[in-house]
């Protein structure tokens, strides 16, 4: 047995040369191990792509950027594990062991909110494909991962996910619940070993839009789970309730001194479901009962060792839940009341009056939401006008002006007007001249858009919304201005100062010419090539449009949220299969060796053809 | 004591891109002091104490630029104005009531914590610096020296609560990042004791006054007033 896996090894070796072009079918695959001798005679095509994808597999190896290469790894074990399921199965250990292997950055700082971990992140991609291809490896990585977290106990934050591997199940279910909403369930129960974690609302949501009757039966797991493991973390509680009663809203429990203060976790992209509680209010019951019942029964805060922040989280939970519980289950709520009031004093709540900031007015009852944002430009107006620091009274005008309705641009250039220091009065201009482009290029107002894209001097901005437009009038069957659109944006690399900013623009510009015209999505490339070596963006990276911030204060928007194009998934699905070897040829011009294989591991996940048989 | 404001609003890359917000209702993206040091150390209020023995006759101001991406880039720099002010307990007291007074019943209060709310305050330094080679935490650090404390504070001031108010401005150029990146910040800290640097869960009679600013790769800023010596470029 362990001759026929060193022979397999050996043939995954020799076999992961530089493919020539047009190769046929690699010497080493003579040796056909049992396991693979079965199956059919793959297409040509899928068999060069089966060289080329073995080759960037082995050149891996040999990157620096550890994590790039468990990524090509796992995803090329993916995309060949119908043609050679056992070097498959090898080169997707090989990417675990170099994604745990790869060394955390050094980033002492935690954060109180919310921490994210590259290492996991990368892991969960590797564990993506052991899940569907090789569940064996999949159980095995995840009792690790388990046994490592009771090492670690690391500092979370309040919107941490219970532990990693909780994390790496979840963002698994989330990436599954669309298709597989059996699966996605599976993996949320098996995330609860380790508690509640925050990112469970996120997938019972995505479970609920395709079965809501899962989407409770992993609810009340969680439930049972409380239950047997009693609160360990209010915040547990608060998960759950977001889920019933606020969809995309996820407070936490408050622990500061100040009592009306809270966390709130929104989602950007709030989702488009009824409220579990309202379709089905006695699993809101079951949970109310229960939360009540593990409020009551929890240890007095003063025997915890650590009685105010004990007791200031209690309190915002019973604060949240309290109006529920008194409409569904008077006694318990009376109770609950009654513990309130025993743990108020342990709270030692600062008897002063919530902080609000000063940029913001009170609300007026019934005051609309823009009534109520004019107000509040006009008082940092003032605010900025009162300062008589230049660099402060610069700041709070910027500030003024970023908070400005995308829309009301004309209202933030003034204000920007207002900015002594020139740079930042520039680039504030063509960050609010960005923003207004891209919101009434949404709205597919072109005309009024173009025109005001032509005055942004930053010209990554204004070739940015050139490409968001272009796409947009693709889709409006404006396929003539689109192209002039897309030209524009060239001519304005072709001239640019490069950063990663025009890499994502070269690649919005090859993946919206490929929707229309696939040989000028491929003269594109080749334009984009050199700067898509020097500045890469990487596989797993999101496909926004580039924010191009060149100035940044404390508040700034994420104005490309909504935009997609901009990444190597959308620019290797501008091609043909007929363009394999001419954009391989292209390819090959990027010089790093990470953002070459990233490029071409995308490409040919694009073109390889699933039905057209396996390799032996 | 030593305190820890929160971030309003962070923006972060989850599934569903959630952003957090704390106090709510605002719109925009804000990081303000985040990072590891999220402790809070409780200290006993001590109102009316008089110590004088802990107003040392000299303050040192420290800002430093802990670290940043485009360190090691010539183009990289920084610059800032300050300005530092003794405020005497009984003024900052009245200046708090102030502003609660001024709020509607049961409503948040603007605590505006701006330099405009003391009236009564005592200018101790004022200035400002640049500074364009940032390759070392020497060169990103600007220290004023001999800053005359004691003898602007009368006797009757010297209490435990009285406060400093360390108003900081910056403009940081990272020419890695290719951002120019400015802040705002006023700083509130009790005037005669700050953390010992060699063990930060004691006291000591202040001898420096600290506004920190670092760079994260993503261009993020943290913020502290936190005690900082050594050579550590880590947050």
């Amino acid at each position: 047995m362990k001759a026929a896996l060193s022979l397999l090894v050996l043939s995954f070796i020799c076999s992961a040369s530089a493919p020539a072009r047009g190769q046929s079918k690699p010497k080493a695959s003579t040796a056909k191990p049992e396991a693979e001798s079965t199956v059919e005679e793959p297409s040509r095509l899928n068999s060069r792509i089966a060289d080329v994808l073995r080759s960037t597999a082995e050149g891996a190896k040999k990157w620096n950027d550890e994590r790039a290469a468990a990524r090509v790894q796992a995803e090329v074990a993916d995309l060949i594990w119908e043609m050679e399921p056992n070097a498959a199965r090898t080169l997707l250990i090989t990417a675990w062991d170099k994604a745990s292997s790869a060394r955390e950055e050094k980033r002492a700082e935690r954060s109180a909110y919310r921490n994210e971990s590259r290492q996991t992140e990368v892991r969960r991609e590797v564990m993506m494909v052991a899940r569907r291809r090789a569940p064996d490896l999949a159980r095995r990585w995840l009792a690790e991962m388990a046994e490592e977290a009771g090492r670690k106990g690391q500092e979370r934050g309040v919107f941490d996910d219970r532990t990693p591997r909780s994390t790496v199940l979840l963002d698994m279910a989330m990436a599954v619940a669309a298709e597989d909403a059996r699966a996605a369930s599976d993996l949320a129960v098996e995330s609860l070993q380790d508690g509640v974690s925050f990112g469970l609302q996120n997938v019972l949501l995505a479970i609920q839009q395709q079965d809501f009757e899962l989407a409770q039966m992993v609810f009340r797991r969680a439930l049972q789970r409380l239950k047997a493991a009693g609160m360990q973390d209010p915040n547990e509680i608060l998960i759950l309730y977001s889920y019933l009663y606020t969809p995309g809203k996820v407070q936490a429990a408050n622990t500061s001194e100040n009592r009306g203060s809270f966390s709130l976790a929104v989602a950007q992209n709030r989702p488009q479901v009824k409220a579990a509680a309202d379709q089905s209010p006695q699993l809101a019951l079951e949970f109310l009962k229960t939360a009540a019942e593990l409020l009551l029964s929890a240890p007095p805060p003063a025997t915890t060792g650590a009685m105010e922040a004990t007791a200031r989280a209690q309190l915002s939970v019973i604060g949240t839940l309290y109006p529920q519980i008194a409409k569904q289950l008077p006694e318990l709520a009376a109770a609950l009341r009654q513990r309130a009031l025993q743990m108020e004093s342990d709270a030692k709540f600062s008897p002063a009056p919530a902080e609000r900031p000063a940029d913001m007015p009170e609300y007026r009852p019934g005051e609309k939401v823009e009534d109520y944002a004019e107000r509040r430009i006009d008082l940092m107006e003032e605010n900025a006008k009162r300062e008589a620091n230049p660099l402060r009274r610069d700041i709070l005008y910027a500030e003024a002006a970023i908070a400005t309705a995308p829309a009301r641009y004309e209202r933030g250039w003034s204000l920007a007007g207002s900015i002594q220091d020139e740079q930042l009065r520039a680039d504030l201009k063509n960050w609010l001249t960005y923003r207004a482009a891209l919101h009434l290029l949404q709205a597919n107002e072109f005309d009024r858009a173009y025109t005001l894209l032509s005055k942004n001097a930053e010209a990554a901005q204004r070739a940015a919304s050139l490409v968001v437009g272009a796409q947009r009038l693709v889709k409006a069957k404006e396929v003539t201005r689109a192209r002039d659109w897309l030209q524009e944006a060239q001519a304005l690399l072709r001239k640019a100062d490069m950063d990663e900013s025009w890499t994502r623009i070269a690649l919005g510009i090859v993946s919206t010419y490929g929707q229309f015209d696939k040989w000028a999505a491929l003269e594109a490339l080749n334009d984009g090539v050199k700067l898509m070596g020097r500045f890469p963006v990487g596989a797993g990276a999101d496909e926004r449009a580039p924010l191009v911030k060149k100035f940044s204060v404390k508040t700034i928007s994420d104005i490309t949220f909504g935009t997609n194009g901009f990444g190597w998934r959308a620019a290797a699905s501008a091609f043909a299969p007929e363009q394999l070897e001419s954009v391989l040829d292209v390819l090959a011009k990027i010089e790093t060796p990470e953002a070459r294989g990233v490029a071409i591991v995308a490409l040919c996940r694009k073109l390889l053809d699933p039905k057209a048989g396996k390799r032996n | 004591m030593t305190r820890h404001k929160p971030c309003r609003i962070v923006l972060c890359g989850s599934a569903l891109a959630f952003c957090l917000i704390v106090l709510s209702l605002t719109v925009s993206m804000t990081l303000a002091q985040e990072g590891g040091r999220n402790r809070m150390r409780i200290r006993q209020s001590e109102p009316n104490v008089l110590a004088p023995e802990l107003y040392l006759e000299q303050l040192r101001l420290k800002i430093t630029l802990v670290d940043l991406p485009g360190a090691s880039d010539p183009r990289s720099y920084w610059e800032g104005t300050y300005q530092l002010y003794f405020v005497s307990e009984a003024e900052h007291e009245k200046a708090l009531r102030e502003l609660v007074k001024g709020a509607s019943k049961g409503g948040a209060v603007a605590l505006d914590l701006s330099l405009s709310s003391f009236p009564k305050k005592t200018l101790l330094a004022e200035g400002s610096f640049k500074k364009s080679a940032l390759a070392s935490l020497k060169d990103r650090t600007f220290i004023l020296e001999r800053i005359a404390f004691r003898a602007r504070v009368p006797d009757a001031e010297r209490t435990k609560e009285a406060r400093l108010l360390l108003s900081c401005n910056v403009k940081i150029y990272d020419a890695q990042l290719k951002q120019t990146i400015y802040r705002t910040r006023l700083w509130d800290a009790q005037a005669p004791l700050m953390e010992d640097a060699k063990n930060p869960e004691r006291d000591v009679a202040r001898t420096t006054v600290y506004s920190n600013f670092y760079v994260t790769k993503t261009g993020d800023v943290y913020e502290s007033q936190w005690t900082r010596e050594g050579e550590s470029t880590s947050w």
